[in-house]
């Protein structure tokens, strides 16, 4: 859907595909495509995880087997480019949730069995590369906890993709929004800038310092850098 | 290898995330387990090592948690009343989100870094769940119930400065425990911050 409110539909899928069961956000991953996961989907009614492009192409890439944990209920994208993801489980038929790794070509890896908590899980890679979640049950008091699951992945890279406003003289604050912005540091065409400050991990504000003439605006962060493709104009 | 700290001490955890496993290997532990709120949803770090997130099930609240297993409750509501989707930050620093109070209306709330920070905002004549920020400093929002209202809201009130009305195809039954998660969906594109590969930026 456009901001302006025009509504394509890329795929459909069969009628009563999400009938009864989690709704996984979609993800738009690095490599430019739509990821999702339908928890009880599939030949064995466990779960999907599928690739869709922007283009409608959709593509099955791991079937969930027939047994009682699995439920695909939340994907995301770690820094080493695969996807990470938590599924449900069948707990009232002896089943566990668990934690799995799944490469873009279908190769999927167990990596924890939650034996005393339930997902639906909620995760997100931290600015550490570790990934952490929420447990809907389990923990010492069986109300849920707040899990980590570190699998060695990188801090993550920062990505900047829009900045506000794009001219200004010295001292204007700039709005630059992205995602994994945290502990960032900001240069105006290689002047740093004078002030920078976060709010959460999307925004960053900085101020065009003294000397900095126009050009690109490069963001580092300990995950890496960024440089925008284009230039702040200083006034 | 899997190595899994199922009660670990504040030490072993911290040994456990500074210690980089093996490549294969995944070591897992518990940041901390909740109490009088559980049932935890969502979790947006809002600075490093910091997370937030929303708990609760007959009384709901939201809190902070950090990597080390510090929480701090940041907001409670009374019982009977249910926030509605997950936190968003915004570009002030604060996170956001809905809450439905008894009834109808919904109101727009926010929590800072520290406890005793929540500000409720007017009530709002549906009931939206946030999705995610935009690059303007908004939050994009749709109505779980109507599923034809496309909310973006805007400091500094917080209120619906514009929508669309779009004709989703009506959504099957959903067991999801918050309304947010059924609508997500709908705004998956959105969602999530676009790919690196954006023609404004390279990375280095």
């Amino acid at each position: 859907m456009t901001p302006s409110g025009s509504f394509t539909q890329l795929y459909s899928f069969p009628s009563h595909t999400f009938l009864n069961y989690f709704v996984v956000p979609l993800l738009q991953a690095s490599d430019g495509n739509l990821y999702g996961a339908i928890a009880s989907a599939g030949a064995n009614g466990t779960g999907i995880i599928y690739k869709l492009t922007l283009g409608g192409q959709y593509t099955p890439l791991y079937t969930f087997p027939k047994d009682n944990n699995s439920g695909p209920t939340w994907l995301i994208e770690g820094s080493d480019g695969n996807l990470y993801g938590a599924t449900y489980g069948n707990l009232t038929a002896g089943g566990h949730s668990e934690l799995f790794r799944l490469t873009k070509s279908g190769q999927y890896t167990l990596l924890h069995t939650l034996t005393d908590a339930a997902c639906q899980c909620d995760l997100v890679q931290g600015s550490d590369g570790i990934i952490y979640g929420t447990a809907q049950g389990g923990g010492a008091t069986g109300a849920g906890e707040i899990f980590a699951l570190n699998v060695g992945l990188s801090k993550p890279a920062p990505h900047a993709q829009y900045f506000y406003p794009q001219s200004g003289p010295v001292s204007t604050q700039v709005r630059i929004w992205g995602s994994n912005l945290l502990s960032a540091s900001v240069q105006f065409n290689g002047v740093p800038a004078t002030t920078v400050s976060n709010s959460g991990s999307n925004y960053v504000w900085a101020t065009v310092p003294v000397g900095a003439t126009t050009g690109p605006i490069t963001v580092t962060t300990p995950g890496g850098n960024i440089t925008t493709h284009l230039s702040f104009t200083v006034e | 290898m899997i190595i899994s700290l199922r009660a670990c001490s504040l030490g072993l955890c911290m040994i456990a995330a500074n210690i980089p496993p093996v490549w294969g290997q995944a070591t897992f532990w518990v940041v901390t387990s909740m109490n009088r709120y559980g049932q935890p949803a969502g979790l947006i770090e809002g600075s490093p090592g910091v997370f937030y997130s929303q708990a609760g099930s007959s009384t709901e609240a939201a809190l902070s948690v950090t990597a080390q297993g510090s929480k701090v409750i940041l907001a409670t509501f009374p019982s009977g009343d249910n926030i509605q989707s997950l936190l968003v930050s915004g570009p002030n620093g604060r996170f956001y989100s809905i809450v439905e109070l008894s009834d109808n209306p919904a109101n727009v709330f926010s929590v800072g870094p520290a406890a005793g920070s929540k500000q409720v905002y007017a009530p709002q004549s549906f009931v939206p769940s946030l999705t995610q920020n935009l690059p303007d400093g908004t939050l994009l929002g749709v109505d779980s119930r109507s599923r034809q209202i496309f909310g973006i809201w805007s400091n500094p009130t917080w209120m619906v400065t514009s929508h669309q009305s779009v004709s989703f195809p009506p959504p099957t039954a959903l067991r999801a425990p918050r309304s947010m998660r059924a609508m997500v969906i709908t705004t998956g594109l959105l969602r999530r911050a676009p790919t690196p590969k954006a023609p404004a930026t390279s990375s280095g």
